[in-house]
């Protein structure tokens, strides 16, 4: 598999990505053969429901998924560090993988109300990275937070940070979170919900901020939501995550032109649109995302697909690229394309 | 790109599934080590119900030429300070420690049990009253409490078992009323009390079945540490007087020989401390079994 | 400090009753406390009848209450009808024995459990943790006193390190003192550090679940670091309220050990005293013990605002 993000260099590869997990019902089944890869600088978004396997995937790529819960892994996350070497990040020790944590890749959490230390300052959790990765020490640290928090637009940040993290707000908090991401300068973002916890009126805030900063910095950015939406302007690739697996994946312009999956037109549908009539009902998907606990055979998606054949019900589709369209791969027998009769299924 | 999973990720994907089918139809049994302690708990019930018929020697028996014999000698147990056979004394000592496991955490389930239930259905004042009165007792160390109450009311066995079960009365209550809170507030008893139900017939229909289990479940841990307590009353000279052979006070009397004769405090110490482990375990067990919350204890 | 003001009047409240509850219950022993002090046989009547009104036994019961409260404030627990000595002098000279050990159990415990428990709670269902909590499972059902006896049997009686029975005070030697405190100590600690370890590692398991706890590690941080500086404070809380709780349990426990281990210390008096009918000193001491105990707790609930800055701020 080759993608063709020529412009800029290769960042992150990632190949048949499969992570089972632990759990007291079972073996979950929570990233199946994912693959995808990312250039510097560019934004990767991962749409999906919740219980789709994101943000098990996300917390793979950085190892944070807690050794003992994981039943079986495999596959391979091949990642370029600045002096262009490759290393396995899959096949990585924790105590070497811990010192890419922060320096090489950093995360942004969903719920910024849990993701701070409730009894730290901002202060100690702020320049925590920072003395660990950089070898501040504390004066330099405590400067350079400050002018992290001022970046991630924290007014009085001088004075904000000797405050314990309940003393700030929601949108607040997130800001902090993300400046921590930031502190050791990472090659690649992971956001993942980064605003659904979020009062609207903070998330196109937040949003923006994560726009501009990586623009600044030249990150690559992995962006993982559950609304379609959110990544339609901001992401150069879309990737629709469906019970473990990667569904459909192209850019995000071909994604919209020309979606491939049922499932990818069921979320699109379920996207508010302002030049709707007004009263026009939003199409819920019907049934509920699978559990992901022992695999069922065929498509993860039949029981709840319109188009659904008896052939989806048997075997799982393999990833296929779409025929003159490059970088658009899809996992469906019987993909939506335009001008393409579609037989409807007798259910 | 194809979809492929390897035959040997399948193959351990299965064996995964078929450990964990393992667990879950074994995790629903106990295990050995329950029912070693169970039927350690069922010996030690039996000797005491039976301490007169089984064919032991007589425990207030002084035999002179069998002072401080070791274990497997002239006894099977050996033999105490005073040449009393020690495995008869242990048979005796049981009794007093069953009985006052049994009587004082009776006695500090249904009154503090009561208590706990009245206070958590009737709220107000009554609740109030009751547990800063709980408090006041809780400030008391147990010891120091369980020493006054003894010189109050005597050395008896009937005395000894009131004045621990009184100990257990708040920690009761606290369970009783936690329970009774969260069950008044389920919508079946709201329910029957729309329909005009009677209190008593709530309480005794509705809220007394929720209630006893997790009470009941915390009865044998609370055996386990009225058998502590009693011996460590016994240990001090004020539980149930002598001649009456007690545990704690067959390991106090051990102390003395401790550097001649170890195993006249180690015999009645061990037998102590398996029976206390497997009330516990037993307990714990049955406990995480019931899946009762052990907040506000 | 509006905690303070909102938890004082409890306070008082509490202390005024185990006050009353302490003196009714000593109050109401059987026994004319003349009778005791003069001996049963042979003692005329009228010899009896003095004894109780220098004693003020034949005022009411309330009126007694209150003059022994006034007088308990002002530092004065009255003077012990047996030895002639004053109740406030007998415990506050043995206090030091009974604070040394209780203080020495309490760090001992902790300074044991807060590392087991992280290395368990870290470990969580590991061989490892398994037998630590297997352990500290077998901990919990060995009373007090049956561990000093082992204690001694190993340590004074086998090695022969340290003596069986026996005090000597901080100051006239330190080394020998820390000597014959340790066994005592010791066997307090060993109860204690079981339940403290089993609740610190409940707790531990649940904040390393946190969010707070992958974005610690996210941000690249050692182990080490992430258990002693993310974990270990949040989880403290209900460890430090328990500390607290246990004191009762610490104090019952330095009763007997006081006892076995012949250390001159407030227990010991205690126990000494109930024996002997010294109801006047029972009284003061069982008095004293409880009002330490409920201040100690109060104390430590403030304290809660110190580790806790969400408490600290609500207010």
């Amino acid at each position: 598999m080759t993608d063709a993000n020529q412009h800029e260099p290769l960042l992150l590869r990632v190949t048949g990505l499969t992570v089972r997990l632990n759990s007291s019902h079972g073996l979950v089944h929570a990233v199946e053969d994912v693959s995808f890869s990312l250039a510097r600088g560019q934004t990767l978004g991962i749409v999906g429901e919740s219980g789709s396997g994101k943000s098990v995937m996300a917390r793979s790529l950085m190892g944070l998924l807690p050794r003992r819960s994981i039943a079986f892994g495999s596959g391979s996350i091949l990642f370029h560090t600045d002096n262009a070497q490759e290393q396995d990040l899959a096949q990585m020790p924790d105590k070497l993988m811990r010192h890419l944590r922060g320096p090489a890749m950093a995360m942004v959490f969903q719920d910024p109300m849990t993701a701070l230390n409730p009894v730290l300052r901002l202060s100690v959790q702020l320049t925590e990275p920072l003395r660990q990765h950089l070898g501040l020490d504390r004066q330099q640290a405590r400067s350079r937070a400050i002018e992290l928090l001022a970046a991630v637009g924290i007014p009085d940040a001088a004075g904000r940070i000797d405050q314990y993290p309940h003393q700030l707000s929601g949108g607040m908090r997130q800001r902090v979170v993300i400046a921590i991401a930031l502190a050791c300068n990472p090659a690649l973002l992971i956001a993942d919900e980064p605003t659904t916890a979020l009062d609207v009126t903070v998330q196109k805030q937040i949003l923006d901020l994560l726009a501009r900063l990586q623009r600044e910095h030249n990150m690559a950015m992995i962006l993982i939501t559950h609304d379609l939406g959110v990544v339609a302007s901001r992401a150069d690739y879309i990737a629709v995550m469906y019970a473990g697996r990667i569904v459909e994946y192209a850019p995000a312009r071909t994604l919209f032109t020309s979606m491939q999956h049922p499932y990818t037109e069921a979320l699109f549908k379920s996207i508010p649109r302002i030049n709707d009539p007004s009263h026009t009902r939003l199409q819920a998907i019907p049934g509920r995302p699978p559990q992901l606990i022992n695999a069922a055979v065929g498509c993860a998606f039949a029981p709840r697909c319109q188009y659904v054949q008896p052939r989806c019900r048997q075997q799982t589709p393999p990833v296929v690229e779409v025929p003159d369209a490059r970088e658009h791969r899809h996992a469906c027998f019987y993909p939506i394309s335009p001008g393409l009769n579609r037989e409807e299924g007798d259910d | 790109m194809r979809t492929k999973v390897s035959d040997q990720s399948v193959v351990r994907s299965r064996a995964q599934g078929f450990s964990a089918a393992a667990r879950q139809v074994f995790g629903r049994g106990f295990g050995p080590g329950f029912w070693i302690a169970a039927g350690w708990l069922l010996v030690v019930a039996l000797s005491a119900i039976f301490a007169d018929v089984l064919p032991v020697r007589d425990p207030l028996d002084p035999v002179i030429s069998n002072r401080l014999n070791g274990p497997l000698t002239t006894n099977i147990l050996g033999a105490d300070g005073l040449g009393r056979d020690m495995l008869s004394r242990l048979v005796h000592g049981a009794r007093v420690s069953v009985v006052i496991a049994l009587t004082a955490v009776t006695i500090g389930m249904v009154i503090g049990g009561t208590l706990g239930i009245l206070a958590g259905y009737f709220r107000g004042h009554f609740e109030r009253g009751l547990m800063a009165v709980l408090d006041v007792i809780l400030a008391f160390p147990w010891l120091v409490l369980l020493l006054a109450l003894v010189a109050f009311i005597g050395q008896s066995l009937m005395a000894i078992s009131v004045a621990i079960g009184f100990l257990w009365i708040p920690a009761y209550a606290r369970v009783a009323r936690a329970n009774t809170l969260s069950v008044v507030q389920r919508e079946y008893v709201l329910a029957a009390r729309a329909m005009g139900a009677g209190t008593l017939r709530i309480l005794l229909r509705e809220v007394l079945p929720n209630v006893i289990l997790p009470v009941l479940a915390y009865g044998l841990v609370a055996m386990g540490l009225v058998i502590i307590v009693e011996s460590a009353l016994a240990f001090l000279g004020l539980s149930v007087e002598a001649p009456q052979p007690t545990w704690g006070g067959m390991i106090s009397e051990g102390k003395r020989h401790l550097a001649t004769a170890v195993h006249v405090a180690l015999v009645p110490s061990i037998t102590m401390f398996l029976t206390v482990l497997s009330l516990n375990y037993v307990g714990d067990r049955l406990r995480s079994r019931f899946d009762v919350r052990e907040s506000n204890l | 400090m509006k905690l303070l003001a909102r938890k004082l009047p409890w306070l008082l409240g509490t202390l005024f009753a185990v006050s009353f509850f302490t003196f009714m219950l000593v109050s109401l022993l059987p026994g004319d406390p003349a009778v005791m002090i003069l001996g049963a046989g042979g003692v005329s009547p009228e010899a009896i009848a003095q004894l109780r009104l220098e004693l003020g036994l034949d005022r009411p019961l309330v009126i007694r209450y209150f003059d022994w409260l006034g007088s308990a404030l002002s530092g004065d627990l009255g003077r012990s009808p047996m030895t002639g000595q004053s109740v406030t002098d007998a415990i506050l000279s043995r206090l030091p024995v009974t604070i040394q050990l209780g203080v020495m159990a309490i760090v001992i415990a902790l300074a044991l459990a807060i590392p087991l428990a992280m290395v368990s709670a870290y470990f969580a269902g590991s061989r490892l943790d398994r037998s630590i909590s297997g352990v500290g499972f077998a901990l919990m059902s060995v009373p007090g006193f049956m561990m000093a006896i082992f204690l001694i049997l190993i340590f004074a009686v086998g090695l022969g390190w340290f003596p069986a029975t026996g005090w000597v005070s901080l100051t006239d030697s330190p080394a020998a003192n820390l000597r014959s405190a340790l066994l005592p100590a010791l066997s307090l600690a060993m109860i204690e550090l079981a339940l403290y370890m089993r609740l610190l590692r409940t707790d531990l398991i649940d904040t390393l679940q946190q969010d707070y706890i992958t974005l610690a590690r996210a941000k690249g941080l050692p182990n080490w670091l992430i258990l002693t500086r993310h974990a270990l404070r949040p989880s403290s809380f209900s460890l430090m309220t328990v500390v607290g709780l246990q004191l009762g349990g610490v104090i019952s426990g330095a009763i007997i050990v006081e006892e076995i281990f012949a250390l001159p210390g407030v227990g010991r008096l205690l126990y000494q005293s109930i024996l002997q009918r010294d109801l006047l000193m029972v009284q003061g001491i069982v008095l004293f013990i409880a009002t330490a105990y409920v201040v100690v707790n109060f104390l430590v609930d403030l304290c809660y605002s110190l580790l806790d800055p969400r408490v600290r701020y609500a207010d």
